[in-house]
């Protein structure tokens, strides 16, 4: 409609502000909606939404680093063979190479010291971390919540 | 009756203007370049940032986990190569047949300025220490440009071109200095003998002096000047790269700035940056053998950076296209009259005064509703050249209009700006503006944020499909960039000197990487450079720009406050 207006009257369409600089109440709206979430210390708790369900983005923890697994959502994502890992601690899981809910530690449980592992299982760990820091960003560190982890 | 076709009128005037607005609507929906969708996703986010500083932007063909835009990707059996000067030089030889380079209306084939530059390379081999080559010659004339095309070619063996802004001063690091003419060299007050060669680039201009030193030699004597055939070897550049790639990472040139700071870039900064600019056009409106590309220098401006014109003009050259480099300052002339009448192409600094003439040149009724109809059309997504009011610009298809960062000394010295050199506003073209300008030139307009001296090409550049129009509040305060350059990331930082801008609402000072910015040269100021790098994440290799504030849009685009 605003063409033909804009065709009998003069002037031209205006476009919506991008910048957020007129306040016009969208560009606030749509700016939280994909606010990138800011790098630096996670609780399992919090660790815990970004597991592709309950967030879109998918996170997961391996000896105490925090990577952005968002790409690999084939892998880490719901309905993916790893989908257990996201959102958790998954240093044991991947050490011992079992995907079972039941080998991750929980977010209200204390947090894995990764006790009982052997040396292969440790060095099988190692290499896991140095794969996760070649191909996915690390965002983060996981440390335990006071009253909750410890 | 009466009221019969009072009804039978008002049924009829209602299903009319219910039809146009349906045809209209359909008709834009149809037609228009871009979706609207598209317009407002035009980077890629990364999904987290640091605190105090915003998240990486990139353009949005460079997906998340993907290299940025390095080189040419030319094939080395299995393998990928970046690619150097000598590969885009050969092949622009292998098919260089009718597409000529113009020099303010003196047009050169490309063949006689390979023979030159082949020529000059030769003799200036050294074969055991680098030969600085310093160009103080206008690059829109013969000499200049064949020198510069010299220094490109020499880099890949022992030569180093410098370009410099002005005749040194002081006694600088260099084996060979080429200047304008006579007048210049009358003006050098004897510094003519810090120099193994001083080469005299214009004979005509000014008197020689009564006796010419030893070292003092003209463009004349040392041009060969013939009209070569394509079949000979002078039109040939045979090139073969090394097994290690070790001349793609070699330097290119040395740019030395106004502000007192020289820039180095390397041949892969150069390959990047031409194939950025390759990938920036859309599909079906890619460069080919038909472009003509046609550059207007601003020559007194202190943001000329004579290098930069280079990854476009080696661009249209590669696909067999022509270029003409014009230097039009002062001169009456309109655009459509300065132009050559095949130009396809068009790099345009965003002050020049033709512009700005053409732009306020009056119009009559008719071309002032067609005006209204175009710019209508343009605001809804829908290009139209239906408003084109020279008939000589009939080719023209795009217009690149490069406008620079508001403190290009500061970026260049690393120093944050001081005193009233941070608060002056910046002059920029509002969204509407550039909308008349697509409707009255009757092609796209790109808009391109530049650093010259620090970055090869632009760090960010409007979409070609881009012909929003901002409220005029946005146009008071910001400039549209568009997304940032496929071969650069970016990140806005906290600036401490700006503390209301605010990281929380994507507001900073521009951070870049990439592999088209250069380095400083003087170990003064690479320490300075070290020490501001290393505040903002050093060891990720971030590059400051002092004095550039930003916001990033929700649509990804890069806006720079005025």
């Amino acid at each position: 409609m605003s063409f033909v207006k804009n065709l009998l009257f003069g002037g031209v369409k205006t476009s919506e502000d991008p910048t957020g600089v007129t306040d016009n109440g969208n560009g606030a709206q749509k700016s939280q909606e994909s606010e990138p979430i800011v790098e630096g210390r996670f609780f399992p708790r919090t660790l815990y939404k970004f597991n592709g369900h309950d967030d879109e983005k998918i996170f997961l923890a391996i000896k105490g680093k925090v990577f952005d697994c968002t790409q690999g959502r084939q892998f880490y994502g719901p309905s993916g063979p790893y989908s257990n890992f996201a959102g958790h601690d998954a240093s044991r899981g991947l050490a011992t190479n079992s995907f079972d809910l039941d080998v991750l530690k929980h977010w209200d449980q204390p947090m894995d010291d990764l006790s009982g592992l052997g040396k292969q299982e440790l060095d099988a760990l190692d290499s896991w971390l140095e794969h996760f820091q070649k191909k996915y960003p690390c965002i983060g560190t996981l440390v335990p919540e006071p009253g909750v982890n410890i | 009756m009466f009221q019969l076709d009072i009804r039978l009128m008002c049924t009829l005037l209602a299903i009319l203007i219910a039809s146009a607005v349906v045809v209209t609507k359909i008709i834009v929906e149809t037609k228009r370049d871009l979706h609207p969708i598209a317009l407002s996703q035009q980077s890629n986010i990364g999904p987290t940032r640091k605190e105090n500083e915003t998240a990486i932007y990139r353009n949005f063909t460079i997906p998340p986990g993907f290299p940025l835009t390095t080189g040419m990707s030319l094939s080395m059996g299995y393998k990928f190569r970046n690619g150097n000067f000598g590969d885009i030089w050969s092949s622009i030889m292998a098919i260089a047949r009718h597409n000529y380079i113009e020099l303010n209306d003196q047009r050169y084939s490309l063949s006689l300025v390979n023979a030159n530059a082949k020529n000059l390379c030769q003799k200036w081999k050294t074969g055991t220490k680098p030969c600085h080559l310093g160009i103080a010659s206008p690059i829109d004339e013969l000499p200049g440009f064949v020198l510069a095309i010299t220094g490109f070619m020499g880099s890949l063996q022992d030569l180093v071109p410098v370009f410099l802004t002005s005749v040194p001063r002081s006694k600088p690091d260099l084996d060979i200095l080429a200047i304008d003419s006579w007048e210049t060299f009358h003006k050098m007050n004897g510094s003519q003998s810090w120099y193994k060669l001083v080469l005299v680039c214009d004979s005509t201009k000014g008197e020689p002096p009564h006796e010419i030193p030893s070292n003092i030699v003209t463009w004349d004597a040392l041009a060969l000047n013939f009209e070569p055939t394509p079949d000979r070897e002078v039109s040939r550049f045979d090139y073969k790269p090394p097994s290690d790639n070790h001349h793609d990472s070699k330097l290119i040139a040395v740019s030395n700035s106004p502000f007192g700071t020289a820039t180095s870039f390397t041949h892969m900064a150069l390959v990047s940056s031409v194939a950025a600019f390759i990938k920036s056009f859309p599909i079906d409106f890619g460069l080919s053998s038909n472009d003509h590309l046609s550059i207007i220098l601003e020559r007194r401006s202190a943001a000329t950076d004579p290098i930069q014109i280079f990854p476009k003009l080696l661009a249209i050259l590669l696909h067999g296209g022509s270029v003409s480099i014009l230097n039009k300052q002062g001169t009456l002339q309109t655009l459509g009259q300065s132009l050559n009448l095949t130009t396809t192409l068009l790099q345009i600094p965003q002050e020049c005064e033709m512009l700005d003439r053409l732009l306020s040149h009056p119009l009559s009724i008719v071309q002032r509703i067609k005006l209204a109809w175009a710019s209508n059309l343009l605001s809804e997504g829908v290009f139209s050249s239906s408003a084109r009011i020279s008939p000589e610009l009939k080719q023209l298809r795009c217009v690149f209009l490069s406008d620079n960062v508001k403190n290009i000394g500061s970026v260049a010295t690393i120093c944050a700006p001081t005193g009233k050199a941070g608060l002056a506003p910046k002059k920029t073209k509002t969204t509407l503006e550039l909308n008349r300008m697509r409707a009255i030139l009757g092609s796209r307009v790109v808009r391109e944020l530049c650093c010259p001296y620090v970055v090869l090409g632009p760090v960010a550049s409007t979409n070609f499909f881009d012909y929003r129009v901002f409220p005029h509040q946005v146009d008071l305060k910001l400039s549209n960039y568009g997304p940032i350059s496929t071969s650069l990331e970016a990140k806005l930082a906290k600036d401490e000197t700006k503390p209301q801008l605010s990281v929380a609402k994507r507001q900073g000072l521009l951070c870049i990487r990439g592999f088209t910015i250069g380095r400083p040269v003087n170990p003064e100021q690479m320490t300075r450079a070290l020490k501001a790098v290393e505040k903002f994440d050093g060891r990720e290799g971030w590059m400051p720009m002092f004095g550039v504030s930003c916001l990033w849009g929700l649509d990804g685009c890069l806006y720079e406050f005025n």
